[in-house]
């Protein structure tokens, strides 16, 4: 009955629709890259480099004559895979911060906070890149990096939601028969903001894979030959006046897919959590 | 006698820091509950009698704190033990029956499994403790038990929420329960099944209750003894029966004469003048000397202590000749 409100509503969601439509054609493409995709991502073929879009390759060939389709169809595994790496680890230390400091209060969550403030007020961009630097270049360290940089908006929206619903009577009732802090945290509190966590979540899709694609053309994520779409459109840029679609058909995918989590998430909170706009 | 006794409170003071100072909110009470004994507490609001029982279950929130006294449950002083301990004698010797049932139960889960939970919570397989719901449904007397277990709060009435909750409570076989004004957001005749419930429950398991109200009319349908609260003091204790029949202390007279009588014609309810007392600025004397008719010099010098006037009823007032005609 509730779920069924739920799927009604987005139904009715243009936004949200799109958005999945979106969502579900870059899934497919991840999942089935090798039997979509023409070429091997790295099948090189000298003769046949800087070839403009034609029917045997619809995206044209890069310098060293690879398909830029088939690198654009295996790059959304990366973005994909990366995208939601970080985005796992962002929701559970900014989750678990926001819970404890909303739960406990006091001096905890004066420091929780005090750390979200100084990671927040630190340009996600550069933070990483100090880190990756750090950590030398490598696609796990650029996950390592954006969700360390990027969790505290979690911490903050899930701390004031758990203080909200910490005063509840049925938080008070749990303690009431013996329910633990753990058992009110993970059997009470978190259930009840779950939807604005998913919601939360989604949104930060498409900023981790901005992030991680600015990394990539940074030179500082992926290594080639990996078909990272950031990278690609790095590799393009030295051949912009010979063969400019070896930059525009990543860039059109990034904008693609970001466009479509967007969308996908601003329609999750209009249906989810109406509440969490602002 | 002793081992009759359930629990025992000796002097507990409870004070709630605010900036202006501390607030006594419950000040130096003592009772006992016998095992099998309903004790009621009365009081307007702001007496002190919720803070009384959050206290017994070390539930008192902050600014809340328990400043004093001890808590004598099973040989041990609650308010001694370590906080893990206390959450192994809530639910499972101590359980509590909230003021609103509306929103004592968690909106996500379904009824039956949030009580299932309750009773896992004891080790019990879950196929078992679905059945045990089930049961236990049916004792607290929810139609449709069967049906009911996969309900969410929401689609349930007021009424059914709160056997609900009662059916969570006496779910892990509590040796005492605190309901906390349960019946006030239910309608009389839902009020009146409900007690009875309670009163069933007290005879088929031995549990004593202590019950949280301000209606006196609660507290003639169930209580076997009774406690007045006022200002944070209990100002008279003692048999329910003795204390209907012969209240000693002013406030109790009037707090019963308050009451709608169907059998006289009063016309308007009486009222007692005034409002409790401010607790950040408690009177010298005896709290309730601003509003009692028989304001005598010393009370405004003394609050008095409780003393014994007849066997296991106690009084604190400096009037202990109080007659029968006030009571009209």
């Amino acid at each position: 009955m509730k779920y069924l409100s739920i799927l009604k509503d987005m139904i009715k969601n243009k936004t949200f629709m799109v958005g999945l439509f979106i969502f579900i054609s870059v899934l497919i493409l991840a999942v089935f890259a090798d039997k979509i995709a023409p070429y091997s991502y790295d099948l090189i073929n000298v003769q046949e480099k800087l070839l403009s879009p034609n029917e045997q390759y619809r995206f044209g060939t890069d310098q060293y004559g690879r398909d830029v389709m088939s690198r654009v169809i295996y790059g959304s595994r990366i973005t994909l895979k990366v995208g939601l790496i970080v985005v796992a680890i962002e929701t559970l230390i900014g989750v678990s911060l926001g819970l404890l400091a909303g739960y406990y209060g006091g001096y905890l969550e004066k420091f929780i906070l005090f750390v979200t403030d100084l990671t927040w007020s630190l340009p996600p961009i550069i933070m990483a890149l100090a880190i990756v630097t750090m950590l030398g270049p490598s696609l796990n360290n650029v996950i390592i990096a954006i969700a360390v940089v990027s969790w505290a908006q979690f911490t903050r929206i899930v701390r004031v939601k758990t203080q909200s619903i910490k005063s509840l009577s049925y938080i008070e009732a749990a303690r009431a028969f013996g329910e633990n802090d753990v058992g009110i945290m993970t059997r009470y509190i978190l259930p009840n903001i779950l939807s604005s966590i998913i919601v939360l979540s989604t949104l930060a899709l498409p900023t981790a894979i901005l992030s991680t694609t600015s990394l990539g053309f940074l030179g500082l994520g992926s290594q080639p030959p990996d078909p990272d779409w950031g990278l690609i459109l790095k590799e393009g840029i030295a051949y912009m006046n010979q063969a400019p679609w070896i930059s525009i058909f990543p860039g059109l995918a990034i904008v693609y897919t970001v466009l479509g989590f967007n969308l996908l998430g601003e329609g999750l909170r209009d249906i989810m959590d109406p509440r969490l706009k602002a | 006698m002793d081992n009759n006794r359930l629990i025992t409170v000796n002097n507990l003071s409870v004070v709630y820091e605010m900036q202006k100072g501390e607030i006594k909110a419950v000040d130096n009470i003592s009772f006992h509950i016998e095992k099998k004994e309903i004790l009621a507490l009365v009081g307007e609001s702001g007496s002190g009698k919720s803070t009384t029982a959050k206290a017994l279950m070390r539930l008192v929130n902050h600014p809340g704190r328990i400043s004093s006294g001890n808590v004598i449950f099973g040989g041990e002083d609650l308010l001694e033990l370590k906080e893990e301990d206390m959450v192994r004698i809530r639910g499972k010797e101590i359980g509590m029956i909230f003021q609103n049932p509306l929103d004592s139960l968690n909106p996500v889960y379904k009824v039956g499994n949030q009580v299932a939970e309750a009773i896992i919570l004891d080790n019990i397989p879950r196929q078992d403790a679905i059945k045990k719901v089930i049961d236990i449904f049916n004792d607290v007397k929810i139609t449709d038990a069967k049906e009911r277990i996969n309900s969410f709060p929401h689609e349930l009435s007021g009424g059914m929420r709160q056997r609900v909750m009662i059916g969570m409570m006496v779910s892990r076989n509590p040796k005492l329960i605190i309901a906390d004004e349960p019946t006030t957001a239910l309608d009389v005749t839902i009020q009146a099944q409900i007690l009875e419930l309670m009163k069933s429950f007290r005879d088929k398991y031995d549990t004593s209750i202590l019950i949280i109200t301000h209606d006196f009319g609660i507290v003639a349908e169930i209580a076997d003894r009774v406690g007045v609260m006022y200002a944070g003091e209990i100002v008279e204790i003692g048999d329910v029966f003795t204390i209907f029949e012969n209240p000693k202390h002013p406030y109790t007279r009037l707090l019963m004469r308050a009451l709608p009588r169907i059998t006289k014609n009063e016309g308007r309810l009486q009222v007692i003048e005034g409002s409790v007392a401010n607790l950040a600025n408690l009177p010298e004397g005896c709290r309730f000397s601003e509003r009692c008719p028989y304001v005598m010099d010393i009370c405004i010098k003394v609050n008095p202590m409780l003393t014994e006037r007849e066997s296991g009823h106690f009084c604190a007032c400096h009037k202990e000749d109080l007659n029968n005609e006030f009571l009209g």
